[in-house]
Formats: structure tokens, sequence, C-alpha cells
């Protein structure tokens, strides 16, 4: 028996280990640093019990190091949590800035490995609709990982949520021109077939930014 | 024994540079790899230790480079990753001795320098 996934499943899938294996890799790099700073503490007691004297300043600098990258583990398994959780519910009311945030965040090592920053704006209005948020996610993903192929290293990404009368619209705007490479972003069924299960629409906006429509409620 | 240590995590590579240097080593670290050209050309390292993934450049790249200024430098490459991808990319470029996963083990990785740098 053959095991078949359609492109939503499939898409669906590969975001979510793409994002798991990126926030553990960043736990992984908190634990190696705590791992030093005990190893470094470690070395100077050794050093101590040898009769070199302690500096106390410097016990402190490598405790604080280890309290933010407490911190910081804590910080991405709280992401993590709150990302596994997003699949609880398949659909459910979505507010489409929180949503350009939390993605954001999910999307913080990959930006940083191409040298990108990404800003989150909204509009007046808060956007608020009924969708699925894990697959909002997944196509949020889709399109910031597009636009920062697109992108140059030292560039800002910017991403806005604005309240429309069919529901909501998010921009993602580079300093360069989509539109010419857009054709390229729904080359698979995957894509097509999220932005069908959503019920959402593509398009280029008038700079060459890239604009998702998402309706204010989708049919399941 | 001059180590030269890369990565984006300076909180890391600077502890890791201060440990390798209590055990005799003169190791010296930088956070980016426009800074490690620089270091580079400024003193003839030993072994560059280089993390894989980082902004701009990736280590796999930054070795290249390295490698046409410092033909004589040796390479080690650590990740946190542990991916398949990454790890079949270590082989590749710098053999199965020379590849390391964080949290590293500090004696571990002296002996992986003392071994390349011995061959």
């Amino acid at each position: 028996m053959g095991l078949a996934l359609d492109g939503v499943g499939e898409s669906g899938l590969k975001f979510y280990g793409k994002m798991c294996a990126a926030l553990t890799h960043e736990m992984k790099n908190a634990l190696a640093i705590i791992n030093e700073n005990v190893g470094l503490l470690e070395d100077y007691n050794l050093m101590a019990q040898r009769g070199t004297p302690l500096t106390p300043e410097r016990f402190s600098v490598l405790s604080q190091r280890m309290v933010e990258q407490i911190d910081r583990a804590n910080g991405l398994l709280q992401v993590m949590n709150r990302f596994s959780h997003g699949v609880d519910e398949f659909v459910t009311r979505v507010d489409l800035k929180e949503l350009l945030l939390f993605v954001s965040k999910l999307s913080e090592r990959f930006a940083s490995v191409k040298g990108v920053s990404v800003e989150v704006h909204s509009g007046p209005d808060k956007a608020v609709v009924t969708s699925s948020p894990f697959l909002l996610q997944n196509l949020v993903w889709l399109c910031i990982d597009f636009a920062m192929d697109n992108m140059e290293s030292g560039s800002v990404l910017k991403l806005k949520a604005e309240s429309t009368p069919e529901g909501g619209r998010l921009t993602f705007s580079t300093p360069g021109d989509l539109s010419a490479a857009i054709t390229e972003f729904c080359p698979e069924f995957c894509e097509r077939d999220l932005l069908n299960v959503l019920q959402a629409g593509i398009e280029t906006g008038p700079p060459g930014d890239l604009v998702l429509t998402i309706p204010e409620r989708i049919d399941h | 024994m001059k180590v030269l240590l890369v990565d984006d995590e300076e909180q890391l590579i600077s502890a890791l540079a201060e440990r390798l240097s209590l055990r005799g080593m003169n190791a010296q670290w930088a956070s980016t790899c426009e800074d490690a050209l620089r270091m580079a050309e400024q003193k003839d390292f030993d072994v560059a230790v280089l993390d894989v993934k980082m902004p701009n450049m990736c280590g796999i790249e930054l070795k290249k480079v390295l490698e046409e200024k410092c033909p004589k430098m040796k390479f080690i490459f650590v990740t946190g990753h542990g991916s398949e991808d990454d790890y079949r990319k270590g082989l590749a470029e710098g053999g199965e001795a020379y590849y390391l996963v964080k949290p590293l083990n500090i004696d571990v990785l002296i002996q992986r320098i003392e071994e390349i740098t011995e061959t």
C-alpha cells in the first residue's frame, strides 16, 4: 500500500519539519554556549584549586551569559510550543498581524543567515479572519522565503497586515520588484493547493510587492 | 598552535577560545566571515574551526576562500544542526574526522586539532 500525500499535506509537513529543525538548531546553540561557559567555570575552579586567584567579576559575566542563554532557550521552546498548538483547531479566528509577527519569529534564523531583517506593520484596523492558522502560517512562510530569495543581504523585508471588506490583505515588500519573479512562486502543486484550500489570492502590488488576499471566512 | 575560531555566536566562540588558550593554544575568534578573513591576512593560523551556517557566508564557502589565502591551513567544521544535509556537505568538503556537532567536547576538539596538524 502506497502513501499518498496531497499538496497541502506535503507542504505542511515540509514547513513543520523545517521550522522544528531551525528552532532546535537555535536551542542547540544556546545549550552549546551554556556548555562552554560551564566548562570555563570548571576551568577557573581547577585553576583556583591550584592557587590562581579567582576574579569574581569574571564569574559574574559567565553566570549572566548562562542566564541569557536559558532565557533564549526558554523563548525558543515557547515558540515551538505555540507552533505545535497551531494545529489544535483546524479553523479558528486568526489575527493577521499576530500571524505575521509569529511567522517572522519562526523565520528569524533563516533571515539572519540571509542577512535580511524583517519588519511587521499593520493598517489602522485590526485584521481578523476565520481560517486555518497552521495553513496560513505555512503560506506566509512560503511568501517570506520567496521574498528573501529575491533580496540582497542587508535589506529589509516589510510585512503588512490590513483589514479589507472581504477579509484581510498581507503585503510583502522588498526594496526590489517581485513581480518579475512571481511566476516562480507557484511552480509546484503544493503552493497552488494551499492557496485553493485557504481560498486565498496572490498578486503583485503596484511597487512590485507580493500581496495575499485572505477571505474573511473559509468554507470547510 | 595558532587556532582561528569562527562562529556567529560570540558567547560560544569567545568562551571556547578562552578554554583553548587556558590549555596552551593560541586561540583567537571572529564572529563574522569578514573579520575571519581579515585576521587570516594578518596572522598564519594552523587550524580554523568553522561553524557550517553563518550569516552572509557559510563555513564551507569561507573554507574555500581561506584555503586560497592560506594553503597550509587545516579545517574543522562545527554545526548545531546535525542534519543529514549538513553532514553530507561536511563529509564532502572536510572529511569525517573534521566535522563536529555542538555542544562540543573540548577534549575531542583538541584531539581533532592535534590530529589534523600532525597530518
